[in-house]
């Protein structure tokens, strides 16, 4: 058979360019894979991607075989033949619908029975043919995120597609998807180009797109005549240019003629904070920022448009005005701002609600002051009277012009003026660091100040919230009490924090409502965090009954959780783990069964033979372990003196009648094992085990 | 070739003209204040509804939040926007939105038109919507917006709106730096600018949105407006609710103005509103069934 080639371009408004990159690599990825499953080889395939289009040109394509074969099944040989070993009605009514005579049928046998069966070998159906369900599965298939609907048709894609072309050599394919049908015609550039362009053969793309369209359809091609254009006015100017690449990735999928041009702003913002500037340029006008040698933020930046205009000055001239503008506005703020310092707006956080129920913000600093000094006396008392002072000016930054304006800012903003305000730079940066970490994988706060004020923050909200009974749903967590809790759990761990969490969210708790029994909501949030403490280490991939049988959050530091999660997990891994568990077992059953009360005293000297002394000995190594377990990571050491307990427990129960005569000896026996019970517990609930 | 006219009034009657042609009905505005053309009553319950609409206004727009005392130069807390609303979608509607742009001066061989995704959502109205703000050599000129949701519910068949920033527009055709040198009138008999328009109403509004109005007064406003509405509601009267809601709406943007509501509140503050939307959007759609 001839090989061919196949060109295929799905037409489209503007797709979202923050996506366009991952969008035409599923395409093309999923194109890849349906080709192979349907038989179908090829020498060469390139991917297109522009705003408008998604496009694959496939060179030399042929079937890897070109005859299939498929099996027809008939009925069981049971059904198929009668006791005289004649066909059967349903075999012969089989044959005729498949069009053979009986005779031809050869049979099949498996597993499951056996049946009759005839082999046809078929030639494949066309490429043609098959190309259209393949394209509308790929089409199908690229979905992640936001997708939307744009008529009447329930199908949904990233953005309406308009346009569809299918040419296999010189011929249209023809059919419609998404109630489009397919044409040899394709669309030029908006402005630039012949805007409909005729495509003869398959053969003839990309070249003629380029050439009568104005359009680079190649993203890797449009990319490199952007950076090599930036970089060409980054040399000319002396200049610095940090390429961010998501910013680059989006303006090359923005475009389909790129040009690059560079343009200025006035002076006179350069006082501004960097981060402002930095936001105004690349998050809301999708331009790059230029720096000079010593990383100081300079008055140019550049900008890519998608046309060639007879009029560039005049473009850069609009693009000037709007910058200047947002930056004039940011600037009109930042001047009202610098009349008043942090600390005097304190007070007026009172004329900002918190919650409705829960005060305003001046409380909501107050108790953050509390929760923040209550950590750092229990973690960093030396740190406690810079912690006092961030933590009142912490949230004034909130009625600055500058954070009503630029919400994404807040922190940012109360870090600059603290700075410009001459405040100490740890309690400034922990201003910005309250916040983190803000989403699911942000980055935590680095200062101890910062961890701190984040915590409080926090937890504050958490207990707060979990009172009014506003917890989240499975699909809503408006005020993000979900990223709250695994964001205090991930600070105390990193930051190896030995505070109980259930005693804080008392403290908390009691900042709020001095006299009021406040018990059933702290019951609530403790479940809360035990939930999220399994989705985080799930997620890490330890196994969920050996985080739950580490998670006691009424006892343990979070740090101390994560410790024995470990120490569980090493565990298992040993050869004696099985044993363990049901040494454990059954020690907790003698004692079940005994019904005695237990004491924390053992006497040595009632002991009565040698294991009972060895099984003491191991006992009190174990334990004392355990107690430096908090200063020390040495896992493996703990997980050798629990394993080494298996023998001694087996030789002790071998040896030794627990139900003496003696009730003195007896009940020091039960004592031992009680001892030997809480070590387990104090590290996991090995019943769950 | 006659000479281009390019004021204010005069844009405006060519959009008019130019959707009308499309097969728009040009309705007036609403009466009430709101944050953007999307709130209009007809934008709302001809979203949700099924049947066909074609309808294009001219809004007054009010967002406390940007007041600036007549100081900026493109930043207002009351502006003007053209708003269109088709449904079903013509199959080629942005190059028809392209060629409004032709008819005011505005041409996309010489000046850069960026199509930049954005996924439009308004809390209070339970609305979302995908689509783009339309950039023109870097500033925003429009924003185009297929809705996916309304009131809380799912639209069916989809509506499309195109939203003209006016005086951004405007800056550009005049060529002018401060919206306030715009031209809003120019005849035989004289020549009116948005200056003179408008520059008062900005001073003293942004002297009460960001300094003056009375918290105390905007939560009291606040609540009844929304209890009043719930009442409404009962009496299944959806239009008066409707716009209880959208005074509501109003004072909800005051209260931010006046940085009376922290982040966290504002939340409480949205979901508020958005319940009531929802069930209004609800009845709605039970009402229409029922009919």
């Amino acid at each position: 058979m001839k090989k061919k080639t196949l060109f295929v371009e799905i037409g489209t408004e503007d797709l979202p360019a923050k996506k366009l990159y991952k969008i035409s690599k599923l395409f093309f990825e999923n194109f890849k894979t349906e080709l192979y499953l349907n038989n179908i080889s090829f020498k060469e395939i390139y991917s297109f991607a522009t705003s408008r289009r998604l496009s694959v040109k496939v060179e030399k394509l042929f079937f890897r075989n070109e005859k299939i074969e498929i099996i027809e099944k008939g009925p069981s040989i049971f059904n198929a033949f009668n006791n005289k070993n004649k066909p059967t009605l349903s075999a012969l009514s089989w044959a005729k619908k498949i069009g053979i005579k009986i005779e031809q049928a050869t049979r099949l046998k498996n597993n499951f029975g056996e049946w009759i069966v005839y082999k046809k070998i078929k030639k494949r159906e066309k490429i043609q043919i098959l190309l259209i369900p393949i394209i509308k599965k790929i089409i199908k298939k690229i979905s992640f995120g936001k997708l939307m609907k744009w008529n009447k048709i329930n199908q949904k894609f990233f953005r309406p597609i308009r346009n569809i072309s299918i040419i296999l050599n010189k011929q249209v394919i023809p059919c419609s998807i998404f109630s489009v049908r397919s044409s040899r015609i394709i669309n030029g550039h908006r402005s630039l180009g012949k805007q409909k362009i005729s495509i003869k053969e398959a053969s003839e793309y990309p070249e003629i797109l380029i050439k009568e369209g104005k359009v680079i359809p190649c993203l890797k091609e449009r990319r490199q005549i952007i950076t090599d254009r930036i970089k060409t006015i980054e040399k000319k100017i002396n200049g610095k240019i940090k390429i961010n690449e998501s910013l680059l990735q989006e303006v090359t999928s923005l475009v389909e003629y790129p040009i690059v041009t560079m343009g200025s702003f006035k002076k006179k913002f350069l006082v501004l904070p960097k981060e402002v500037i930095i936001y105004t340029i690349e998050k809301e006008q999708k331009y790059f920022p230029i720096f000079n040698k010593n990383n100081e933020i300079i008055t140019f930046f550049i900008f890519v448009s998608n046309i060639k205009s007879s009029e560039t000055t005049k473009i850069i001239k609009c693009h000037e005005k709007v910058l200047n503008s947002r930056l004039s506005d940011a600037y009109f703020f930042f001047k009202k701002d610098q009349k008043q310092k942090l600390k005097d707006r304190l007070p007026l956080l009172k004329k900002v609600q918190f919650q409705k129920k829960l005060g305003n913000m001046f409380d909501k600093t107050n108790r953050i002051k509390k929760i923040a000094e209550y950590i750092s006396n229990k973690t960093n008392p030396n740190l406690t009277n810079k912690i006092t002072l961030a933590a009142i000016i912490c949230k004034c930054d909130l009625i600055c012009n500058m954070v009503t304006t630029y919400p994404d800012l807040q922190g940012i903003i109360g870090m600059n003026y603290a700075l410009n305000e001459g405040i100490e730079q740890d309690i400034a940066i922990s201003i910005k660091e309250q916040y983190n970490p803000s989403f699911l994988n942000d980055n935590l706060p680095i200062s101890k100040i910062g961890c701190i004020l984040s915590i409080s923050d926090k937890i504050d909200l958490l207990t707060g919230m979990f009172y009014l009974k506003k917890y989240p749903t499975s699909e809503t967590d408006p005020f993000a009490l979900r990223r709250s809790a695994i964001g205090i759990i991930r600070i105390m761990i990193k930051q190896k924090m030995r505070i109980n969490l259930k005693k804080l969210i008392q403290k908390s708790s009691k900042l709020y409502f001095q006299k009021q029994d406040n018990n059933e909501s702290i019951e609530k949030l403790i479940c809360f965090f035990s939930k999220r403490y399994l989705d985080l280490y799930k997620k890490k991939g330890y196994e969920t009954n050996i985080i739950k049988s580490a998670l006691d959050i009424k006892h343990k530091s979070p740090i101390f959780i994560d410790t024995c999660i470990k120490i569980i997990t090493n565990l298992k891994k040993n050869k004696d783990y099985k044993t363990l568990i049901l040494s454990y077992k059954r020690i907790s059953n003698i004692l079940k069964q005994s019904n005695f009360k237990t004491k924390k005293t053992i006497e040595k000297k009632l002991f009565q033979n040698i294991e009972e002394k060895k099984l003491f000995n191991l006992t009190f190594e174990l334990e004392k372990k355990i107690n430096l377990l908090n200063d020390t990571k040495k896992y493996d050491e703990i997980i050798n003196n629990f394993i080494n307990l298996n023998k001694p427990i087996e030789n002790f129960f071998k040896k030794t009648i627990i139900n003496d005569k003696n009730k003195q000896i007896k009940n020091n026996r039960l004592n031992l094992l009680n001892k030997i019970k809480q070590l387990f517990l104090y590290i996991s609930d090995f019943s769950i085990l | 070739m006659k000479k281009k006219e390019n004021s204010f009034q005069e844009i405006i009657f060519i959009l008019q003209k130019y959707w009308s042609k499309i097969g728009c009905s040009i309705i007036p505005p609403t009466n009430l204040p709101v944050g953007a053309a999307t709130f209009h009553p007809n934008s709302f319950f001809g979203t949700i509804d099924s049947k066909p609409m074609s309808i294009a206004f001219l809004q007054a727009s009010r967002r406390p939040g940007d007041s600036r005392f007549g100081k900026a130069s493109n930043r207002l807390q009351h502006y003007y926007q053209f708003q269109v609303l088709i449904k079903p979608i013509p199959k080629n509607i942005l190059e028809i939105y392209l060629n409004s742009l032709k008819k005011i001066n505005i041409n996309n061989s010489i000046d850069d038109i960026q199509f930049i995704e954005d996924d439009w959502k308004n809390p209070t109205l339970g609305a979302w919507g995908m689509g783009w703000e339309i950039w023109l050599n870097g500033m925003e000129i429009t924003q185009i917006t297929y809705f996916q949701q309304m009131g809380s519910l799912d639209c069916f068949p989809i509506t499309i709106e195109i939203t003209y920033g006016l005086e951004r527009i405007l800056t550009h055709i005049q060529n002018k730096k401060n919206v306030y040198e715009l031209i809003w009138t120019k005849n035989y008999l004289q020549t009116i600018t948005y200056g003179q328009l408008f520059l008062r109403n900005e001073i003293e509004n942004s002297k009460y949105n960001f300094e003056f109005a009375t918290v105390e007064f905007l939560i009291k406003t606040f609540e009844k407006h929304l209890l009043e509405a719930e009442q409404m509601l009962k009496k299944k009267l959806l239009i008066p609710a409707y716009e209880l809601v959208l005074y509501a709406n109003h004072i909800f943007n005051l209260l931010e103005s006046r940085q009376a509501i922290s982040i966290t509140e504002r939340q409480s503050y949205i979901l508020k509103i958005k319940e009531l939307t929802k069930k209004i959007a609800k009845l709605y759609v039970k009402k229409n069934n029922n009919t």
